[in-house]
């Protein structure tokens, strides 16, 4: 008992209690300290109604007769007369509710405006269906713009007075259908995708049109329900503003995180300055700041390995990456159910597979939940957890990637990082603790883990989404400092990889270890981003896998000896240390020797 | 003490203006102390031919490995000193905590001056404590004869602070030689320590620097972590040969290559290694090996078995055993580790170089040394070996202490262990000679008992 008190007195020490007073403070007010705000109103924006080409008596495809589109910052309403364009009333939702948008309305959008537009057309007679009776039909169009269209507790819903037929897309994800005001449910309606054609489709008892591809919404879908027996055909043609890549609009989204890495690489910079008059002024130091501060000087170590298990974890990081944040935008999603626990930001809804990080931070909202969403995502928790464990966090994560990127560029330009001792790795602890605590606690007391996570800063970023920063933003520019000086940074008192690695008893990818094969060379200590001393200090058990493990694979790597650890994935050693390719970099120098023995050679029998 | 010649000056030879050094030395010398000089010399290159010898006589020598056994007698019969460049200071080290790495990297050449000479033993022993060990009153011994070339070039000598006896003999030392004492810490497991020896070998680098005037760059030191690396992947390979069954190589040729590398240009022993194992890997494909089948698989463990003082390994060889490990700081040990270079900054080499010369090193000194246990019980499985021989010299407390666990640990494997104590004389060869033979015709009965029950 007194020995874990004077455990906790060791760890617990005035600064870490310092640092987890500040880390709550600011977690509190996190909304407060504002890095970077989009406006979520439609300021900026103008609508103007356009005419396409007007191709006489084609009256099939009715959906094209009424649609929004975008460019950039202009909305346009398509028609497909001059007729229509003057006959169609354009309605705008705003702070007072529904409202009808005039000529100058539609130049200068009022600051009141909330991002969601509908367009409507008197009804028409036609002979759709071609069998002699004519049917009205009403025609409407919809659209949201991007802001939207993140996660609300209130979707965007006009009035039911207006159009009796709304389209309504929630949290990026489900498409459902309100008919006068009530979900239209179980009913057969013809959905038409501008990507993927006209298909008859069934909502299920909420309305929810299920098995919609992100793909098939973007690209501008249209529904039409023939109502009383066929005789009122209505039909909203629905587009949501996209987050199209690499256009102004996108620049514009990047532009947080571009402000995160310039000062980034401003903070980077004053810390090498401050540390250069330190080592300057050390009296055993200051002989060496040449050297210790220099800027990649001259000269390489060719040694080591360049390539082996290493460039897999670079290649399927960078992967990950792109499949994470642009997966969904050119694959469509996979599986929308399944989240993985991963600090890709699940804000960005064209990841491949979704994020469970944000039901996580918001565990208030489970009772919110249907049963059976609740099983799916502590399902493919409990699955995560233990097929893949920590292998998410040094494998698929893109924090990881950036973080391992900074790393890199130090270890490019050859400058000296912080080596962290044990000490200070295990004064970490209460600090992961509280990151914990406030990652699944923060919903409880009304606030939100997203505006202090620095993950938010860059998935959505590069898919294009428009997300104001908060705390968050701050933070980023630390990790990305942090990350620079220490491998890893943010992966040391990350909670989500925390909360993974807690279940690393079941986990299925594991780091042995050959107690007696090892030479307590410590290389594998020095290399470990998470400062794992036990890796090398153990002998007797030949699991070695901790809580803090990332399976980065870095012990392995720098491992001199033959077999003293491995990677093993259930039982399987799939990855082991061995000399031989822990000094492959002597290749070239060998070659280089036969060579110039051979010439020698050849030299001395000439001779003779 | 008439014999310390070189004490007078000390109070001159500052570590300032150690290049005058040489020029102070000649002082003329009494008939009487020639007379003595030269019967050392005499005694010492006699002796030291004689192991030469025996060396070169026990069969199964490989051809490439010549030019160690050359370096050998340079060193030691001709009395000449390493082979390098004319204008290239000589830097003295001593145990296996001095970064090599260092010495090249501002240009300087290192040799390893513990000594395992019976002439110069018996010079030192009146010089220094009865009890303290011959590998100390070795290098006292050449140190006050001043004859030999690789001790009396050197511009510095770094002393590790290991055990006590290298501690005492640091003190000496600085009397007569520009002497740098390199602390190493006590202790390995704390973050601390190796820490610690950062800081010491950032403090080593200027004294360094001031003998050759070069200063060190990232440049230079990486290049000289390369080339050392280069030298142990040479190593590794050796090693390699050295576990085949049967084997390909006699443990003793291959200790004398290890003393050789005391001597040598790093890259010019990296070299002749490359070219011994191309040997190797000819013989193993020709199967011709140099032991037979049942021959007992000896390794020697404990204190430094040092040229010429050679006779445990020799009498293991020429009674019938085969030794195919040696756990001794001027074998295997001294370069087998090799530097993990993690953060590619001046200062991640030099934490590399600190954490390399300090965590893995299983010299008795620290205080926690569970691990030399471990790398011994691991030899013995990499290598097949069936007996282990402890070597303790006299005097050598530090390696006795650890006899009792390991008898333990190998008891509990049943691997035969024992114990020798020597000294650096002949007078024990027989003694010696008896009890070797008995061990190995231990093991042989053993492992006939053995295969008889299969």
């Amino acid at each position: 008992m007194k020995k874990i008190y004077q455990n906790i007195k060791k760890t617990v020490t005035p600064a870490v209690i310092l640092v987890c007073v500040v880390l709550m403070l600011l977690s509190l007010f996190a909304y407060n300290l504002v890095f970077y705000q989009f406006s979520t109103d439609a300021t900026g924006y103008t609508m103007v109604t356009a005419v396409s080409s007007e191709e006489a008596g084609e009256q099939t495809d009715t959906s094209s007769k009424l649609y929004f589109s975008y460019d950039n910052n202009q909305i346009s309403l398509n028609t497909m007369s001059n007729q229509d364009a003057s006959a169609a009333t354009l309605y705008a939702l705003s702070v007072n509710g529904v409202t009808e948008m005039t000529a100058d309305n539609m130049a200068v959008m009022s600051p009141d405006y909330l991002g969601s537009f509908i367009a409507t057309l008197p009804q028409q007679t036609a002979d759709l269906d071609g069998d002699g009776s004519s049917e009205t039909l009403y025609l409407a169009a919809k659209t949201d713009m991007e802001f939207t269209q993140g996660y609300r507790p209130t979707p965007p819903i006009f009035d039911h007075e207006l159009f009796p037929l709304e389209i309504i897309f929630t949290d990026r994800t489900t498409l459902s259908v309100l008919f006068e005001g009530e979900p239209l449910a179980d009913q057969t309606v013809t959905l038409t995708s501008q990507r993927s054609g006209t298909s008859q489709v069934t909502t299920n008892s909420a309305g929810i049109i299920e098995g919609v591809s992100l793909l098939d919404i973007r690209s501008g879908i249209a529904v039409t329900y023939a109502a009383d027996d066929g005789d009122n055909v209505y039909q909203m043609s629905y587009q949501v503003e996209d987050n199209t890549l690499f256009s102004s609009r996108y620049l514009a989204a990047m532009t947080p995180f571009m402000i995160i890495v310039l000062l980034s690489a401003v903070g980077i910079i004053l810390c090498l300055w401050l540390r250069r008059r330190i080592v300057k002024k050390d009296p055993v130091m200051g002989r060496f700041a040449n050297e210790r501060t220099s800027l990649g000087p001259v000269g390489t170590m060719k040694g080591q390995r360049k390539f082996g298990f290493m460039t897999l974890r670079w290649l399927t990081m960078i992967i990950s990456f792109f499949t994470l944040i642009y997966g969904g935008k050119l694959l469509g999603q996979w599986v929308n159910a399944i989240e993985i626990p991963i600090f890709a930001c699940p804000i960005n809804q064209d990841q491949l597979i979704a994020s469970s990080c944000y039901t996580l931070a918001h565990l208030n909202t489970l009772v919110n939940l249907r049963w059976s969403e609740i099983g799916i995502f502590l399902a493919s928790l409990l699955i995560s957890i233990v097929v893949l464990g920590r292998f998410i966090c040094g494998f698929l994560c893109p924090l990881g990637l950036v973080q391992d990127l900074t790393h890199e560029t130090r270890q490019g330009l050859k400058i000296e990082g912080l080596p962290l001792s044990e000490k200070l790795y295990r004064q970490l602890k209460p600090i992961k603790w509280t990151m914990l605590l406030l990652f699944l606690g923060l919903s409880f007391v009304g606030g939100n883990f997203c505006d202090i996570c620095p993950a938010i800063t860059l998935s959505p970023a590069f898919a294009g989404f428009k997300v104001s920063l908060f705390l968050g933003g701050f933070f980023m520019i630390v990790v990305i400092i942090g990350g620079f000086f220490k491998r890893r940074f943010f992966c040391n008192i990350c909670p989500l990889g925390y909360l993974i690695g807690l279940g690393h008893k079941f986990s299925l990818f594991r780091i042995k270890k050959d107690c007696q094969a090892c030479t307590e060379c410590g290389a594998c200590y020095e290399a470990c981003p998470m400062g794992i001393k036990t890796i090398y200090t153990e002998r007797e058990k030949t699991d070695v896998t901790t809580a803090d493990c990332i399976m980065c694979g870095e012990c392995i790597d720098k491992c001199p000896e033959n077999k003293a650890l491995s990677m093993s994935f259930s039982g399987l050693k799939f990855y082991r240390a061995s000399r031989k390719t822990f000094m492959s970099g002597h290749k070239n120098s060998e070659k280089k020797l036969k060579r110039f023995i051979r010439k020698r050679e050849k030299n001395e029998s000439d001779q003779k | 003490m008439s014999l310390i010649k070189n004490k007078r000056n000390s109070q001159k030879i500052g570590l300032a203006d150690h290049n005058g050094a040489a020029e102070n030395k000649t002082k003329e010398l009494t008939a009487m102390e020639q007379r003595q000089r030269q019967r050392f010399i005499d005694k010492a290159t006699k002796v030291s031919g004689k192991y030469l010898r025996r060396l070169a006589e026990l069969p199964g020598a490989p051809a490439a490995i010549q030019p160690f056994f050359k370096v050998l007698e340079d060193i030691y019969v001709e009395m000449k000193n390493v082979e390098r460049a004319a204008d290239t200071k000589t830097v003295g080290t001593y145990c296996v905590m001095v970064p090599h790495e260092l010495i090249y990297a501002v240009g300087a050449q290192p040799v390893k001056l513990c000594s395992g000479s019976y002439t110069a033993f018996a010079i030192g022993d009146d010089l220094v404590p009865r009890d303290a060990c011959p590998l100390i009153k070795a290098v006292m011994g050449f140190q006050a004869m001043d004859v030999m070339p690789v001790y009396q070039d050197c511009a510095l000598m770094v002393v590790p602070i290991t055990c006590d006896c290298k501690k005492k003999m640091a003190g000496m030392l600085k009397e007569m030689v520009p002497t740098y004492s390199l602390h190493v810490p006590t202790s390995k497991s704390d973050d601390t320590d190796m820490e610690q020896y950062v800081q010491e070998l950032y403090q080593l680098i200027p004294e360094l620097e001031a003998v050759t005037g070069q200063t060190i760059s990232y440049q230079s030191l990486a290049k000289s972590i390369d080339e050392m690396g280069f030298a142990q992947y040479e190593m590794s390979k050796f090693n390699e040969y050295k576990k085949h069954v049967p084997a390909l190589i006699k443990g003793t040729h291959a200790m004398a290559l290890m003393n050789a590398f005391s001597y040598m240009p790093l890259a010019q022993w990296s070299q002749q290694l490359h070219l011994l194992n191309r040997e190797l890997a000819r013989r193993k494909k020709d199967k011709q090996f140099v032991s037979k089948d049942k021959q007992p698989r000896i390794m020697v463990t404990g204190s430094p078995i040092i040229f010429p003082n050679i006779k445990i390994p020799l009498l293991i060889e020429e009674t019938g055993g085969i030794l195919v490990g040696d756990e001794t700081c001027m074998g295997e040990r001294s370069i087998y580790d090799p530097t993990v270079v993690v953060d590619q900054s001046f200062d991640g080499l030099m934490r590399s170089l600190a954490n390399r010369y300090t965590r893995p090193c299983t010299c008795p000194t620290f205080v926690d040394n569970d691990q030399r246990i471990y790398r011994i019980k691991q030899m013995i499985a990499d290598h097949q070996v069936q007996g282990v021989v402890y070597h303790v010299l006299r005097g050598c407390l530090v390696y006795d202490f650890e006899y009792q666990t390991l008898e333990d640990e190998l008891g509990k494997l049943g691997i035969p262990v024992i114990r020798v104590e020597s000294d650096y004389n002949e007078e024990d060869i027989e003694q010696l000679r008896i009890r070797i033979e008995a061990f190995i015709e231990l093991i042989k009965l053993k492992d006939l008992a053995e295969r008889s029950k299969k």
